[in-house]
């Protein structure tokens, strides 16, 4: 990890800095992002979320205020034709290493802390819807394992030897229903957790509460 | 490698690179006329002379019983111990490349020599890819300081590995490269306009599975202008640094003249 944004250091950044009144200009945020995203300023783009993690705003604020927004500012862009689809390429990357790094400065998860596993159905080459939905569960104590590209059969048999207390289906491609449905259902038939499935436009800031809940209700019903 | 392209590594003159071979300061073996150096301790010596730290590369067998430790820990999903062991190397000065080369690629092959007969489940390899491509995009810090060049990394339509072409991105940023990342399965098309648009120095493409016929069509939509180089699975990210450089190198040669135009090359047999 670059020295300048160790993740140990940002750990020992000690108390939360005090709240001094003055809103979060998100929007200045989401540009300076942007910017850095469509330019290919990785740094840039790291020093915005290195900014946020030293402020202790929640990853589920940052990943729906700042990063969603932006990388759908991007997609339009690249829709209408303004940017290429190689540029968009570029800020993805970025995007998916910056988070990466946000995710490295948690604090490990605690060995009793609840399982979580979180899947990309096969035929979605989104990565970063489940990878902003498992650092939101790691930033609320789960311990998450993520798994993508593979047919239902093998995420059941992974979920059997893992068995989580919950498994996550995020997806991006709208066209994608019944094969999620079908991977949702064998998880909560064959394996018997409960499933939550997150598609395009779904908010990230209920996750955790839906997680929570979902858990509070499997462990009520032993 | 030879002692030229040590000295393209290290940045330094030929004679100069002869001299700490012949005081000791750069390991190397005699081989008929010439020496043989091993890639992975030029890299080391390289990152030492940038980073003026002591001495402390990792050998070979302590990163076998890393890479070990790793692949035990991808197994079982533990990604907050691949973390740990990765880190635990960064901080000894181990070379990003190198623990890509010795320790996180060789992990991956035996998970998947495991996966073959069985022991490990398809869907854990998947897993500890994931691992993988996070712990990689932790190496992959953007170099301080002056680039030696800008660099696109791709892996053209039809390859789905996403990993060879992190590693190359990892190797060629800690080697003080610019790069644009821009993944797997982007049509040559598209990758050409974009070189033509940046203008980089290099173009790496990282191919486990589709044809390399690829790479002689970006050659041709860019009409040589930009060296490309083109990679294979199982080797060495030393390897690729070394050649970038004297590509590099050779391209900046003829002073105040145009760029030399560097015929396709690739640091692994194609196809």
């Amino acid at each position: 990890m670059d020295a300048g944004m160790d993740s140990e250091a940002v750990a020992r950044a000690g108390q939360p800095l005090p709240y001094t009144g003055r809103r979060r200009d998100w929007d200045r945020l989401r540009d300076q992002f942007s910017a850095a995203l469509i330019s290919g300023d990785e740094t840039g783009a790291r020093r915005v979320f290195e900014r946020l993690r030293l402020a202790r705003v929640p990853l589920a604020d940052q990943s729906e205020q700042l990063l969603a927004p932006a990388l759908r500012r991007i997609g339009d862009e690249c829709e209408v034709g303004t940017l290429s689809g190689a540029r968009l390429r570029v800020a993805v990357g970025i995007a998916e290493r910056a988070l990466a790094w946000a995710a490295s400065c948690l604090a490990d998860a605690r060995a009793d802390a609840p399982r979580a596993l979180v899947i990309t159905p096969k035929g979605d080459d989104h990565r970063l819807p489940a990878l902003m939905a498992t650092t939101v569960l790691r930033d609320g104590d789960w311990a998450v394992r993520q798994i993508e590209g593979v047919d239902a059969g093998e995420v059941v048999a992974v979920a059997r030897r893992f068995r989580p207390a919950l498994a996550v289906v995020s997806f991006a491609l709208t066209d994608l229903g019944d094969p999620v449905a079908e991977l949702a259902g064998r998880l909560a038939d064959e394996v018997g957790i409960p499933v939550l499935v997150g598609g395009p436009g779904e908010p990230l800031c209920a996750l955790q509460e839906q997680a929570h809940a979902r858990h509070r209700a499997g462990l009520s019903s032993l | 490698m030879d002692l030229e392209s040590a000295a393209a590594v290290l940045g330094v003159h030929y004679q100069t690179a002869y001299r700490w071979v012949r005081t000791g300061l750069l390991p190397a073996v005699k081989v008929g006329p010439g020496y043989e150096l091993d890639p992975d301790q030029v890299a080391t010596v390289a990152h030492e002379r940038r980073h003026d730290r002591p001495a402390s590369a990792r050998s070979a067998p302590d990163c076998v019983l890393v890479c070990g430790d790793l692949a035990h820990a991808l197994a079982c999903g533990d990604d907050v111990a691949a973390r740990r062991l990765v880190a635990a190397l960064q901080r000894d000065g181990t070379c990003p490349t190198a623990i890509c080369d010795l320790v996180i690629a060789p992990a991956l092959r035996r998970l998947d020599a495991q996966c073959e007969v069985g022991s490990v489940l398809p869907g854990e390899v998947a897993v500890a890819a994931e691992i993988c491509e996070r712990l990689l995009g932790l190496l992959a810090s953007p170099p301080r300081g002056r680039p030696r060049g800008l660099a696109i990394v791709a892996s053209p339509d039809g390859e789905r590995h996403r990993l060879p072409g992190l590693m190359a991105t990892v190797a060629l940023r800690a080697d003080r490269w610019r790069v644009h990342h821009l993944g797997c399965g982007i049509p040559a098309v598209d990758l050409a306009e974009f070189a033509m648009t940046e203008q980089p120095d290099l173009v790496v493409l990282s191919l486990t599975a589709a044809p390399a016929a690829d790479a002689a069509t970006v050659e041709t939509i860019t009409a040589g202008a930009v060296p490309i180089l083109v990679g294979a699975p199982g080797l060495s990210l030393a390897q690729l640094t070394a050649d970038a450089q004297k590509l590099c190198t050779s391209r900046r040669r003829p002073p105040g003249g145009a760029a030399t135009r560097a015929p396709l090359s690739s640091f692994a047999p194609a196809g």
